[in-house]
């Protein structure tokens, strides 16, 4: 008996087999799904967004926020996620067309951001996630909005400097012990006005068309 | 690269067999030294260092300010860093240079041209390193264990195909016969390496958003389990019977659990994404072979068990055996734990918690890192030429590393109950402030997580006692060989 082409055969055919009805498999299945398209109101969903929020979005890897945020919504009787109010939804791999796999995440240490910028209500508790400068102080340092946070404050993203006729529009409106001294001002860098445009475009609230997104959950399994 | 035999020079008349297969054995340990020092302490450096950052990162989950100016020591790049340190430098690194060494020995063949296995071997450290920096520095790709860029898998690519040609040439050129298991295991390893590695790094530069996800996490799962799997079961299927002195129990059975394996392991995990936006019948499809997977895992079991039978009290005896059976109860158990945290309802939980940091190092440490220092016990000796210094320094390494391992996994596993059971429904009625009730898992999960730090302190003592112990070996300055090798008590004269 010659063991061996039969060894390699089988080491080689064990792998390819998964590999292609696995991997490669959703690959097809998803890598063909299409933007929804509403003709009559001229509604496109997802869009793809290039520019400063792509750029923030490579910011938010490079960090490697998402080691402990997540941006995706469990269904409701699965989890408390709708209830909450991560989503309004539970999120659809269309969702993801223009994303990039990794803001999936890896661990939930921190709340989930799949919607982080979403249209909030007036009177919603959670309005402050619409404004920039509560985003740029809660990356300056965490504990100053939310008591008991075990984030990392990110103030590398941030530079002090003089003030030289007025005050940057985007400057940090920091108080307590964050306060520069007078003079001066903490303006985000450009990665950091990246990073909360990205957080600010975070939106998978908008509805999606039924039948894509049922074919998409429950394709048939091969 | 031709067949010992050749090589061996022959004696005129009154050379028995053994003799002969003596001097063959140093023959071949003369031409694996080099390279396999090289990877053995390259690796070890790897390990310390991975050690220092797990460290570092626990000291930050405990006071988020600690080193919190430097965007190069953030906790988002701290922990990937580690992660692939751990992966890429110290477990590929010891398991590849086990695995030549094993290979040849197996094959009795002599390893060929060691001066391009250590140039492949110091490539590999350049890829690593360079990896490293381009983490810390915020080039990393977000993916678990894919972390490096993909020019830095270019590098390890280029270093791989030299290990894994010498690695064939030793196959091919083995002497005909019978091929034991742990070659296919080894071999098996050395073959799906480079086409998981490759593979899902072309296919996450082209995917399409959660396809990329799907790939990720069915990578993350099979680098640990398939490949780390492979490795550290084929070289404790060298270890066992070897310092027993026993064959394997039943050949059959060891077949039957090689190809269980490698036909269920690599549709594994998916489940890692439970929860998460992906077609269900992927997810179903990663739970179904975690199941089977319990095939082989149980056959592996029984055959370890009835090959160690009546050879039990080894454990308290040789260091080899102690480490090598630590390692394959952590196989199993791992294995199982994996499982039970792969069930729908409790995945819904486990997912995206400390849980799967737990199971992950439980694979990567319980288990292979575990196998791995059973590996470097048998063969240092063999290469360097004398025995280790000291049992002492021994145990206390064995009690360091598992108590350390254990209980850092230990407490990731519960820290992930507690957190993904409390994230599983809203606890406070009046649910104005979502932020109080969120801050009810991270309290939950918090104690678990500090107590985790605790484990550094015995794992950095065994660790650093090893690191001492390996370099008094490099040294040359163990105990004369000839002499029994180093065991924990000395046998007692017709024990075995």
């Amino acid at each position: 008996m010659k063991p061996t082409p039969l060894l390699f055969a089988g080491i080689f055919a064990s792998f390819a087999a998964a590999w292609l009805g696995l991997i490669v498999a959703s690959e097809t299945q998803i890598g063909v799904l299409q933007p929804n398209v509403n003709e009559e109101e001229g509604d496109v969903y997802p869009i793809n967004v290039a520019g400063i929020t792509e750029r923030g979005r490579q910011v938010y890897i490079a960090y490697g926020c998402n080691n402990c945020h997540t941006q995706f919504v469990r269904d409701e009787e699965a989890a408390a996620d709708i209830a909450r109010q991560w989503g309004t939804r539970r999120t659809e791999p269309l969702d993801y067309l223009y994303s990039d796999g990794a803001v999936l995440g890896i661990n939930r240490v921190g709340p989930d951001l799949s919607n982080i910028g979403a249209e909030q209500a007036e009177d919603s508790p959670r309005r402050y996630l619409s404004d920039a400068q509560w985003h740029y102080r809660h990356l300056y340092n965490p504990r100053s909005v939310v008591k008991d946070s075990v984030m990392p404050a990110h103030r590398f993203l941030f530079h002090t400097r003089k003030i030289v006729g007025q005050r940057s529009d985007y400057a940090v409106n920091l108080t307590g012990a964050d306060t520069p001294r007078y003079g001066y001002e903490v303006v985000p860098t450009e990665d950091a006005r990246a990073l909360v445009a990205y957080l600010l475009s975070l939106d998978r609230t908008h509805a999606l068309k039924k039948p894509d997104a049922a074919a998409a959950a429950a394709a048939p399994a091969k | 690269m031709s067949a010992l035999s050749q090589d061996t020079p022959q004696h005129p008349g009154g050379t028995t067999g053994a003799q002969l297969d003596q001097v063959e054995r140093s023959l071949i340990d003369a031409s694996a030294r080099t390279p396999v020092l090289f990877f053995y302490s390259t690796a070890l450096f790897w390990l310390l260092l991975q050690t220092v950052i797990g460290f570092i990162v626990t000291l930050k989950i405990q006071w988020p300010t600690f080193l919190e100016d430097c965007s190069w020591l953030t906790y988002g790049r701290l922990v990937p860093a580690q992660k692939s340190i751990a992966l890429y430098g110290w477990a590929s690194l010891a398991g590849i240079g086990t695995a030549l060494w094993i290979l040849a020995r197996l094959c009795r063949v002599l390893l060929p041209r060691p001066g391009s296995l250590v140039a492949a071997g110091a490539l590999w450290n350049v890829a690593v390193a360079i990896g490293t920096v381009a983490i810390l520095s915020g080039n990393g790709r977000g993916y678990e264990y894919l972390d490096f860029p993909r020019y830095v898998f270019g590098l390890m690519f280029v270093a791989y195909s030299v290990i894994a040609v010498w690695g064939i040439v030793l196959f091919v050129n083995r002497r005909p016969g019978h091929v034991y298991i742990s070659v296919w295991y080894l071999v098996g390893a050395l073959f799906w390496f480079p086409w998981l590695v490759g593979g899902i790094n072309l296919l996450i530069n082209n995917g399409t958003g959660v396809s990329q996800a799907v790939a990720g996490a069915w990578f993350a799962q099979n680098i640990l389990s398939l490949w780390l799997g492979a490795l550290g079961l084929g070289v404790i299927y060298y270890l066992i019977p070897k310092v027993t002195g026993r064959p394997i129990h039943s050949y059959n059975l060891a077949a039957l659990g090689f190809w269980t394996f490698s036909v269920f392991s690599v549709w594994g995990g998916v489940q890692r994404l439970i929860g998460a936006p992906v077609p269900a019948w992927m997810i179903t499809v990663s739970i179904v072979s975690i199941i089977l997977m319990l095939i082989p895992v149980a056959t592996v079991t029984v055959n370890y068990y009835f090959t160690m039978r009546g050879d039990f009290n080894l454990v308290y005896h040789s260091p080899t055996i102690r480490f090598a059976f630590f390692g394959a109860i952590a196989y199993t158990l791992a294995n199982v734990i994996l499982l039970i945290g792969s069930f729908r309802d409790i995945g819904i939980a486990t997912q995206f918690s400390w849980f799967r940091a737990g199971v992950d190092g439980f694979f990567l440490y319980a288990f292979f890192s575990m196998v791995m220092f059973a590996a470097m016990y048998y063969i240092i000796p063999r290469l360097v030429g004398c025995e280790w210094l000291s049992a002492t320094f021994i145990k206390l390494h064995f009690w360091g590393v598992a108590y350390g391992f254990g209980f850092a996994i230990v407490m990731l596993l519960m820290a992930g109950f507690a957190q993904g059971s409390m994230q599983l429904a809203i606890h406070q009625t009046d649910n104005t402030n979502a932020i109080a009730d969120f801050m009810l898992s991270v309290n939950a999960f918090l104690p678990f997580v500090r107590g985790q730090g605790l484990a550094f302190i015995p794992l950095c003592i065994g660790q650093l006692v090893f690191a001492l112990h390996f370099l008094l070996m490099l040294l040359r300055l163990g105990r004369p060989s000839g002499t029994q090798p180093t065991l924990f008590e000395p046998l007692k004269e017709g024990a075995k």
